[in-house]
C-alpha cells in the first residue's frame, strides 16, 4: 500500500498536503483499494466551503458508498474537473492526477492528521 | 459471531490475493484482480468461479420425483434424465423458500443445488415433506466450481473427454477430469456459455489450479462473488434474499416461466390467483440515467408517490451506466421512467427489457 512521504493522512483515509495556505486533498491508495472500482465521485463546486471533518462529497463503487470528510477549514479554489468525468482516476493515481480539492485556508491546522509513519501503523491495524 | 466455514479453496484464494469476505457463513473471495475487471473476462474469455458454499442434496428412492414434484413449481416431467431444471420451492402463500437447480442426474434419484444461506431451511422443510424417499446433504463433501465465458469449451477441451462438451444448456453429465470423477453441467448465472463442475471436496484444489493453469492462454482468470453479482444483474437473474425471498413470489419476480400448473403443488392457488388477478408489484429493470448507482432499500418514486423500491444495483461494464432490478406497483409496469431516491436526491431510471446484456448461453 502505497503512502507517500509529505503528505498528511487523516482517520477517514484522505491525504492533505500544503503549500503556503492552499491545501490539495484526495482519498489515499488504502481508500481506492478498499472501495475497488470507483464508479463516481461527487465534489463540492469552486467557492463552496469545506469545514474540518465534515462530509465535503462522496465516492462510489461497485461495492460500498463512502462520505468525503475534509482534512481542513477553507474555500475551494479548484476542484478536479477529469476526476469527474473518469472516476477511475482515482483507483489508477489517487495521490497524484486523481486528487479532489483544492481549498484556501486561512490557518493550517494539523490536529488529528497522521505523518506517514502513524498513517502506515494506523492502516496495518485495520487490516 | 460463529467462526466462518471455508470452501475446499480457502488456501487457493487467499495464494491469489483474493480480498475474502463474509457471505451465508463462509469466508468467500469477493474479488482478486478488480470487480468490473472480473466481470469484463467472463464476458470477454473466461471467468473461474468457487461456488462451493453453494448446497447440495440427493433425494433417493422410486417416489423421489413425485415428491419434489409436490414442493416444486416447475414441472419436472418435462425433463429427461440427464438433464437439469431450474425451479422453486415455495410456501403456502407462494413465497419462494429458495430457487433451486435439480438435475435428473439417476434414473430415480434426484440431485439438487441450494443456496449456501438457505440449505438448513431447504433441509428441513424438503425433509417434512418426504414420506417414501431419503434425503441426504452431501455440501460439506461436494465442491462447486463454475467455468463462464465464451472460452469455457476450449479449456475443457484439454481438460475432460471431449465427446461431453456436446452437453446442451440445462445437460449434465458423468465424467471425469484428471482422473477423478465430477459431474458436468452445462449451466450458470453470468448469460454467458459455461459450465458447473461439481466435484469431491477433496479434489477440489488440483482441479482449481489445472483449470486456472491450463486456461491461462485463453484469458481464463479467477473471479471473485462481486463480478458474479454484477454478472448476473446484467441478466436480470434474480438473488434469494433480494428479488426472490419468503414474501416475494416467483410470479412477481417475472418468474412466472418457472411456475406450471400442470401438477399440483405447495403454494399453487395464490400463485394461480396473481396469473389470474395479476400481482400487486412486478419487478422491472432500470438503467440509471447518472452515475450514481441504485442501491438495494432505495425507494422508487413515479413523480411524490413512492411506488415501489430497489432490489439489487450494480455498475454494468456493458452498459457503461449503472443498472438496477426493483419491484414497482403493477399499475406502473409499462412505465417509460422512474425516480430513484439516491442519498436525498433523485435519479432518473429509465425502464429497460431485460436483460441488460443479451444471454450468449448455449441453447
Amino acid at each position: 500500500m502505497s503512502v507517500p512521504e509529505g503528505l498528511h493522512y487523516t482517520k477517514e483515509h484522505e491525504w492533505v498536503s500544503f503549500d503556503d495556505n492552499i491545501a490539495t486533498v484526495g482519498i489515499t491508495d488504502f481508500a481506492q483499494s478498499s472501495l475497488g472500482d470507483i464508479t463516481f465521485v461527487q465534489l463540492p463546486k469552486e467557492g463552496d466551503q469545506v469545514k474540518k471533518d465534515d462530509p465535503f462529497g462522496v465516492v462510489e463503487s461497485v461495492k460500498a458508498v463512502s462520505d468525503l470528510y475534509s482534512p481542513v477549514t477553507g474555500r475551494v479554489m479548484e476542484v478536479n474537473e477529469p476526476v469527474l468525468k473518469a472516476p477511475e482516476l482515482l483507483n489508477e493515481d489517487p495521490y497524484t492526477d486523481g486528487w479532489l480539492l483544492k481549498v484556501e485556508t486561512k490557518e493550517i491546522d494539523m490536529e488529528g492528521l497522521m505523518s506517514p509513519d502513524e498513517y502506515t501503523d494506523y492502516i496495518e491495524e485495520q487490516g | 459471531m460463529p467462526e466462518l466455514a471455508k470452501t475446499p479453496l480457502h488456501t487457493q484464494h487467499v495464494e491469489l490475493g483474493a480480498r475474502m469476505v463474509p457471505f451465508a457463513g463462509y469466508s468467500m473471495p469477493v474479488q482478486y484482480s478488480g470487480l468490473l475487471e472480473e466481470t469484463k473476462a467472463t464476458r470477454a474469455t473466461a471467468g473461474l468461479f468457487d461456488v462451493s458454499h453453494m448446497g447440495q442434496f440427493w433425494v433417493r428412492g422410486k417416489a423421489a420425483l413425485e415428491e419434489i414434484q409436490a414442493i416444486t413449481t416447475n414441472d419436472l416431467n418435462r425433463i429427461q434424465v440427464g438433464q437439469a431444471q431450474y425451479n422453486m420451492l415455495c410456501n403456502p402463500i407462494g413465497g419462494v423458500i429458495d430457487d433451486i437447480i435439480v438435475y435428473r442426474r439417476h434414473p430415480e434419484d434426484l440431485f439438487i443445488c441450494v443456496n449456501a444461506s438457505n440449505r438448513h431451511t431447504d433441509f428441513d422443510w424438503v425433509k417434512g415433506h418426504l414420506k417414501r424417499s431419503t434425503l441426504t446433504d452431501e455440501s460439506d463433501e461436494t465442491a462447486l466450481i463454475a467455468l463462464q465465458g465464451p472460452q469455457s469449451e476450449a479449456v475443457l477441451m484439454k481438460l475432460v473427454d471431449p465427446s461431453h462438451l456436446a452437453l446442451k444448456y440445462y445437460w449434465a453429465c458423468e465424467s471425469q477430469m484428471l482422473s477423478r470423477p465430477i459431474y458436468l453441467s452445462r449451466t450458470g448465472y453470468t448469460g454467458e456459455d459455461g459450465f458447473e463442475i461439481y466435484c469431491r471436496a477433496k479434489d477440489a484444489p488440483t482441479i482449481w489450479d489445472t483449470l486456472l493453469d491450463k486456461g491461462h492462454e485463453n484469458g481464463l482468470v479467477p473471479c471473485g462473488l462481486g463480478s458474479r453479482d454484477t454478472l448476473r444483474t446484467e441478466m436480470g437473474y434474480p438473488l434469494h434474499g433480494h428479488e426472490l425471498s419468503a414474501e416475494i413470489s416467483p410470479i412477481e419476480a417475472g418468474l412466472s416461466w418457472v411456475v406450471k400448473f400442470t401438477k399440483s403443488f405447495v403454494g399453487d392457488s395464490v400463485l394461480k390467483s396473481q396469473v389470474e388477478n395479476g400481482p400487486t408489484r412486478i419487478l422491472k429493470g432500470l438503467q440509471m440515467e447518472d452515475r450514481r448507482i441504485a442501491r438495494p432499500g432505495y425507494r422508487i418514486f413515479d413523480g411524490n408517490s413512492e411506488i415501489g423500491v430497489i432490489s439489487s444495483g450494480t455498475f454494468s461494464p456493458h452498459r457503461n451506466a449503472p443498472v438496477a432490478l426493483g419491484f414497482v406497483e403493477l399499475r406502473l409496469k409499462d412505465a417509460p421512467q422512474f425516480e430513484v431516491q439516491i442519498r436525498g436526491e433523485r435519479s432518473v431510471g429509465r425502464t429497460t427489457p431485460l436483460p441488460f446484456v443479451p444471454s450468449r448461453a448455449k441453447r
